[in-house]
């Protein structure tokens, strides 16, 4: 599997991974190790990559975003102030201290690490997801742990796994499908608690949160 | 004043979104969060180790053996999980380096407390993450893996730092479990 590091000090990583397609670099230089790791190396320009689809990617900018479109394998990436928008990773880890993250589809572990910003997903086969005061959506995920101060954080469990969530003062919510029948653990020390499901012992929904309100509803 | 050089780990924590929770819920329960975090700090540091000062929210600590550092982490981490979330939860996350600064008194300074101080900055609650340097400090550990999360730009530094993400796999598999 192809392996690409990317470094860009402050200006934007666009990486188009597309059938056919050759290793080419706009905006950067490129250096190949011995091993077939490719390194690029910007300083504050924009830089486009075309590279294979299933490439795993290292991406680190200071304060550019990084776009990355169509099916790569492992991404990692961080960001001080950037944004950061992935459209289909085998697994995903994205750092941002300030910008949003943006996850279309994850195959396997989707670890996001974001302050202020928003983060949304797609779908996650696991999803590890914590925010400060930005809100988290995540969509069509099996397993996860998320987290977030003062976020809203909104979760459509596909129902395969513990989902586990943990908030301050953010609102929860919570959709499961309506063919199968979670336990649910919820506990809210001064906010609203209401669960629409038929509880069952398929898989476990954990919520605890001081002050936000808790919603479990099918869909 | 003369300083002395001395080698050892570097540790930062931060209590994340520590500003939120003071703004929404007082001075008082903050406070109270900060005792909590200081206590089991101060309960968990080994011979080796000390609290070098207390910054807002945050600590820096000093470990003369990189391996007392990380086991210290780790553990930390394993006793902030297991704090109740009531009334406050306590969510920290730590940055861990490796290097040679500068003594000044009983504080310590120097480009490497610098980068210890930005690494903690990409960590999120219950992360310990380490740079190369501590990771080679280290060296294996039973129970612990690194995980390389890439070469990293890291403010105020010229060339991009290489961070691991240290973690048990045995406390993931507990966490994933219901």
């Amino acid at each position: 599997m192809a392996r690409l590091h990317i470094s860009n000090k402050s200006g934007r990583v666009r990486v188009n991974a597309a059938s056919g397609a050759d290793l080419t670099v706009d905006g950067a230089e490129l250096r190949v190790d011995a091993d077939g790791t490719a390194h690029v190396k910007g300083k504050s320009k924009t830089i486009d990559i075309r590279c294979s689809p299933g490439t795993d990617l290292v991406i680190g900018t200071a304060s550019g975003s990084v776009e990355v479109i169509g099916q790569v394998g492992a991404v990692k990436v961080s960001c001080a102030s950037g944004s950061i928008e992935i459209e289909h990773a085998d697994e995903v880890d994205a750092r941002t201290a300030s910008g949003s993250v943006k996850v279309g589809m994850c195959e396997g572990e989707c670890r996001v690490v974001c302050a202020s910003g928003s983060v949304r997903v797609g779908g996650a086969g696991r999803a590890a997801i914590s925010a400060v005061s930005g809100s988290i959506s995540a969509d069509d995920v099996g397993s996860g742990e998320l987290k977030s101060v003062s976020g809203t954080i909104e979760v459509g469990a596909n129902g395969e796994g513990r989902i586990g969530v943990k908030t301050v003062s953010g609102t929860v919510r919570i959709t499961v499908p309506r063919s199968t029948a979670p336990t649910l653990n919820l506990k809210s020390m001064s906010g609203r608690i209401r669960r629409d499901v038929t509880e069952g012992g398929d898989y476990e929904i954990s919520v605890g949160t001081v002050s936000g309100t808790i919603e479990v509803t099918c869909r | 004043m003369t300083a002395t050089t001395t080698s050892g780990a570097i540790v930062f924590t931060d209590i994340v979104g520590f500003t939120e929770l003071t703004d929404a819920h007082g001075d008082d329960v903050a406070l109270a969060l900060l005792e909590r975090q200081e206590a089991l700090v101060r309960d968990a540091l080994p011979a080796s180790g000390r609290v070098v000062k207390e910054l807002g929210d945050g600590l820096l600590l000093w470990f003369e053996d990189p391996r007392h550092g990380l086991e210290t982490c780790l553990g930390l981490q394993r006793s902030f999980e297991a704090e109740p979330d009531e009334p406050m939860p306590l969510w920290v996350r730590m940055g861990l380096h490796w290097g040679c600064p500068r003594r000044r008194g009983d504080d310590i300074i120097g480009r490497d407390v610098n980068l210890a101080a930005r690494i903690v900055d990409l960590a999120g609650p219950g992360e310990v993450l380490c740079s190369e340097a501590a990771c080679q400090a280290i060296g294996p550990m039973p129970g612990v893996e690194f995980e390389a999360l890439g070469p990293v730009i890291v403010r105020g530094f010229a060339e991009p730092v290489a961070l691991f993400r240290a973690f048990e796999p045995t406390r993931q598999i507990e966490l994933q479990q219901p």
